[in-house]
């Protein structure tokens, strides 16, 4: 039973790891090699002033890139959980916003291109809450329990 | 909250910045390095996205040309138009434009693609023109940067008068 629990306390958190790597380091690829068309997904979340919208579209692809590779290879393991679940809340946050006050707008999550995809934002909501999971499994085994050098 | 718990917060927030700084300086520095680099401060005003909506290719302009699919407007003097001018193009300088938008519009209706060119990389002209035309109700209004050198350099048609 003890050697149980012991490597589930050590998989799972490995496992989460590497999902929630995985996914911030897929999302940022297709920003970083289209700056413009990231800066523009930026512009359209209609947020950010726009003094601050190159300066996020030049930065924040890089920050999920070097989180990604972070939490894969298990780097910086506090600093990597917190940031992640950090910007997926205001990722969540900011498409909440949006659909609240009815703007229909590309999420700009994976693919920074300009066209529409006809998706509608709720879905885009949904995908991100369901990434959550892993990011708030590792934010509490991190930061509110006792066995966090396994995380 | 524990000593121990203290200790993981603090470490988390040491981390956090050093990820930020990182991420930082990474990216100011390969946008530095790239052809396609964006400025750090963006014009993101109405006038700025119309500006960059706005440029068509070369090619593209060709494709116009030939299929006689959009209007070619010259935002040149009226002499500089008379020596030499693309294909079909229209002469409306932007100077007189008050003055001269109902003749040389005239018969184009407000959903027609508008191609807008002047002469040289740093002719604003054409640029201002579309921007005026759009203005004005012209909705798909572009611009062949330094279109009269490159049209004409390319070899492709062009008239007199």
């Amino acid at each position: 039973m003890a050697r149980q629990g012991f490597s589930s306390s050590i998989l799972l958190p490995w496992c989460a790891r590497l999902i929630l790597g995985a996914i911030f380091i897929y999302a940022a690829i297709d920003k970083i090699l289209h700056p413009e068309a990231f800066a523009k997904a930026v512009y359209n979340y209609q947020i950010l002033p726009h003094a601050f919208i190159n300066a996020t579209a030049i930065v924040l692809p890089w920050l999920e890139l070097i989180l990604g590779v972070f939490l894969t290879v298990g780097l910086f393991r506090e600093g990597s959980v917190g940031l992640a679940t950090l910007l997926l809340l205001v990722f969540l946050g900011a498409m909440a916003f949006n659909l609240a006050r009815g703007l229909n707008i590309e999420c700009g999550c994976f693919s920074s291109g300009s066209g529409s995809s006809g998706v509608h934002m709720g879905w885009y909501f949904l995908r991100d809450a369901l990434f959550l999971i892993p990011a708030l499994y590792l934010f509490v085994i991190t930061f509110l329990r006792r066995n966090w050098r396994y995380a | 909250m524990t000593g121990k718990q203290g200790i993981i917060w603090r470490r988390a927030l040491l981390q956090t910045c050093s990820v930020g700084l990182l991420a930082i300086a990474i990216g100011l520095a390969v946008n530095q390095l790239r052809a396609d680099r964006l400025p750090l401060i963006g014009d993101w005003s109405p006038e700025g996205l119309l500006a960059k909506d706005m440029v068509v290719t070369l090619e593209e302009a060709r494709g116009f040309c030939e299929s006689r699919s959009a209007v070619f407007v010259d935002a040149r003097s009226f002499d500089d138009y008379r020596e030499g001018h693309i294909l079909c193009a229209r002469n409306l300088p932007l100077k007189d434009v008050d003055e001269r938008f109902e003749s040389a519009m005239s018969g184009i209706p407000l959903e027609e693609t508008i191609v807008v060119y002047c002469d040289g990389e740093e002719c604003s002209l054409s640029e201002e023109l579309a921007k005026e035309l759009y203005f004005r109700g012209y909705e798909n209004v572009k611009v062949l940067v330094n279109g009269w050198s490159r049209w004409v350099e390319a070899g492709f048609p062009t008239e007199k008068g």
